[in-house]
């Protein structure tokens, strides 16, 4: 049966969060860092539906950043724990700058909506997350990384390899 | 009253706090993060979703 809802969401594309960063020298080529960021999500627009709008989630935090790191103009920068890996975010860039407007990631927006069926309009248990991929490099792991310093005309290089890695 | 040697005088504490105008994103820093920068940041993310199945 149709219907028309409002919710209010936390929105997944950019989800609230908090985050601690830590920097120190060792000495004038060595820095060390640490990374915490966490997020907490009360009706993610991920996971919202018709039959679930109210109170959905985790009601906790859960992990976007954990990661440890060394950093040198000469070194590059090394870093493990979970972190973004090196493919993350290289097939979803929104020329919008919104992470939003033409954003790949459908999922984030409206991933927890349940298709009808067409024939009896009932609600089926395919979601919209079900039936798209991102269509972006790997997402955040449990990993070790390396980017290499600024070579020239700006560019560096960067690699990753985590635990779900083969 | 005098003490011999160094100085048991506790250096003050001062505290900066700045916010990027850009980002939103808030530091703190005290004399005791000469060494360990720490920056503490942010965001609170709440929308309206509107549905018409």
């Amino acid at each position: 049966m149709r219907s028309q809802r409002i919710f209010y969401v936390d929105i997944d594309n950019s989800s609230t969060r908090i985050g601690i960063e830590g920097k120190a020298s060792v000495t004038k080529e060595l820095s060390l860092g640490s990374k915490i960021e966490v997020q907490f999500e009360s009706n993610s627009t991920a996971s919202v539906n018709q039959t679930s709008n109210n109170g959905v989630g985790s009601n906790t935090f859960t992990n976007r950043k954990l990661e440890i790191y060394g950093a040198g103009e000469h070194l590059g920068i090394i870093s493990i724990g979970q972190g973004s890996t090196a493919p993350d975010g290289t097939a979803e860039v929104d020329f919008s700058k919104t992470a939003v407007i033409a954003y790949s990631a459908i999922q984030d927006m409206a991933g927890g909506f349940l298709f009808r069926n067409s024939q009896t309009g009932s609600l089926t248990s395919i979601t919209i997350g079900n039936t798209y991929s991102q269509l972006d490099g790997l997402g955040p792991n449990d990993q070790i990384r390396y980017d290499t310093p600024v070579l020239l005309g700006g560019y560096s290089l960067s690699t990753s390899f985590g635990t779900n890695d083969t | 009253m005098w003490h011999h040697g160094r100085s048991r005088k506790t250096k003050k504490t001062e505290k900066r706090f700045n916010i990027n105008s850009k980002t939103g994103e808030a530091t703190v820093l005290t004399a005791l993060q000469e060494k360990i920068k720490l920056k503490i940041y942010g965001q609170v993310n709440r929308g309206i979703l509107y549905s018409d199945d």
